[in-house]
């Protein structure tokens, strides 16, 4: 067998993403998002523009929002929270727009939802999945989850007797995590 | 068979494509200053004029955010008729500036740099993707200067470029990136997009012939949870051989000289179809093409379907067929895929329906990085 080639600032480079940034590394659930602004205008209609914020999420903020939630935040979602102002045509915000990714069954079930000015939900779509029951896209599940805010945490958990099937607990659990999220960086920027 | 005639695009991500179209990132030229690398010296400097503009100028207000991205992979192979071999074979970084003003998100600046080695030991070092794109309001239209993916086919929303097996955009319109002008955005269920571009692919191959293709795809996704989109694309213009153009072989004595049949522009007529359906646990992509290439009549076809066997296991099929006039290729893989705690390992079986290696075994261990501040 040949000798395996390997340039020397390959393997600086490749050393670097083995080992150096193990806590900061954006990799397993990161969000895909394409052609979000489709799912925008299904929540916000009225909305004329959008705009991306990606908070940094301290380790004290993480450790509160991990107490809150009872357990780790995963990889890729542990040190930084993007979502996006959704802004009317004056330039004034009118609601947030929160990309989730949640573990399921069979792979990441990914969803979107938004906040308005009174930071209640006001839609949620299911964005892309895998799962082997998809009865987690019904409408009338999703619509119990209208209205909700952070401060109904334990009764978004208690929706469907806490989701019957796998994907419906991803999204359960996705959502009380991207709330708390939200609450705690956005109350630490005074937003 | 990858080498260098391996096309890729932006690094997904778990998606590469979509760069353009994308908000949540993913987690995929010589050394003779030949004219076409000056002139896309003058497209880089525009996109950076145009960038310094807007950090200086009236929306001296504007707030930016970073995304650095960046990946490799490790390969091994075993072939029939041929010694196993290993190979770093990827590098890739790329950086994102996004520039919003009092009213939202308004230019984005995107660069890609890739190192590749095939088991053949060639290197192919490219900036293979940069650009400048001007967002307008709600994705509702955006303008993109420089040198990016083409709208064609599944490649806004679908990149094979960090995976084992390959699709035929090569054989169809020679290349997978391009230098020129896109128009592009989202209408309701309707997304579409349009470019002119030099017909040159990402390494500015130039020759004496006249180059220019127009390429466009308008795509369709009904539904509100988005698990079947379609899209019709065509593409009519002259651009690179690709094939060709990989081929550096000197002529006459001189390193710097390449043979004009291997550089010449192909003209090419095609339209294509494709089709991306989330059915339960199945993934599954598919993209016909057909028209004339350098006057030959051309078909192409390829599918690629994934099943989820477990939330961290994927089986992978595909297979990636060509015709054109009597000449056919085929390609035809089958593999899984392990998302690892800090690594995806791939594992592929292929099956090379001409040439000399037949049947291919390739593991491959990659690794995505990227961070936004």
């Amino acid at each position: 067998m040949r000798a395996i080639r390997l340039p020397f600032s390959s393997i600086v480079f490749f050393l670097i993403l083995g080992s150096a940034l193990p806590a900061a590394a954006q990799e397993a659930y990161l969000c895909v998002w394409r052609n979000p602004e489709r799912t925008m205008t299904r929540i916000f209609p009225d909305a004329r523009d959008y705009k991306s914020v990606t908070a940094r999420i301290s380790a004290e903020q993480r450790a509160v929002i991990e107490k809150t939630l009872g357990y780790e935040l995963l990889p890729g979602q542990q040190d930084q929270f993007q979502y996006y102002h959704m802004l009317d045509a004056g330039g004034s915000a009118i609601g947030t727009i929160i990309p989730s990714t949640q573990k399921g069954e069979f792979g990441a079930v990914e969803f979107v939802f938004g906040l308005g000015p009174d930071t209640t939900i006001k839609g949620l779509y299911i964005q892309r999945a895998r799962e082997r029951d998809q009865a987690f896209k019904d409408r009338a599940f999703l619509e119990q989850f209208i209205g909700r805010s952070a401060a109904d945490r334990q009764a978004i958990q208690q929706v469907d007797g806490g989701g019957t099937t796998p994907g419906k607990q991803a999204v359960i659990r996705g959502l009380v995590k991207e709330l708390t999220t939200m609450d705690t960086v956005a109350a630490a920027v005074g937003q | 068979m990858k080498g260098r005639c391996t096309l890729k695009t932006a690094a997904y991500r778990s998606n590469r494509r979509a760069e353009e179209s994308s908000i949540c990132r993913l987690p995929d030229q010589g050394t003779v200053l030949r004219p076409g690398r000056k002139r896309g010296r003058l497209l880089y400097a525009i996109v950076v004029a145009i960038a310094l503009m807007c950090a200086t100028g009236p929306a001296a207000e504007c707030r930016a955010s970073w995304n650095l991205s960046l990946d490799a992979d490790a390969r091994g192979r075993v072939a029939s008729g041929s010694e196993p071999d290993a190979t770093l074979n990827l590098f890739g970084a790329s950086l994102r500036k996004t520039f919003a003003d009092a009213k939202g998100d308004r230019l984005v600046l995107f660069a890609l740099f890739e190192s590749e080695e095939g088991f053949d030991e060639s290197r192919d070092e490219s900036l293979h993707e940069i650009y400048a794109q001007y967002k307008g309001p709600m994705g509702a239209w955006n303008i993109t200067l420089g040198r990016f993916g083409l709208p064609w086919g599944l490649l806004p929303n679908f990149s094979a470029s960090r995976l084992l097996y390959d699709m035929p955009h090569d054989r169809v319109l020679g290349m997978d990136v391009d230098s020129g002008i896109k128009l592009s955005g989202v209408q309701g269920i309707f997304d579409y997009g349009l470019s002119y571009t030099r017909g040159y692919g990402p390494r500015n191959t130039v020759d004496a012939g006249s180059h220019g293709i127009a390429t466009g795809r308008i795509g369709i996704t009904p539904g509100e949870t988005e698990e079947l989109s379609l899209g019709l694309s065509g593409a009519l213009g002259r651009s690179i051989n690709a094939h060709g153009a990989d081929h550096d072989e000197p002529d006459h004595g001189d390193p710097d000289h390449r043979r004009r049949d291997d550089d010449r522009a192909l003209q090419r007529a095609v339209v294509g179809l494709d089709s991306t359906l989330y059915l339960g646990r199945w993934l599954i992509r598919s993209e016909v093409s057909g028209g004339q290439v350098d006057k030959r009549g051309m078909r192409a076809f390829f599918a690629g379907a994934d099943y989820a066997l477990r939330s961290n296991l994927d089986l992978n099929l595909a297979v990636n067929l060509s015709r054109v006039d009597s000449e056919t290729m085929n390609e035809w893989f089958a593999g899984l895929t392990c998302r690892l705690p800090w690594f995806i390992l791939r594992g592929e079986y292929r099956y090379v329906g001409y040439g000399d290696a037949r049947n291919q075994i390739t593991i491959q261990l990659y690794r995505f990085f990227s961070y936004t501040w």
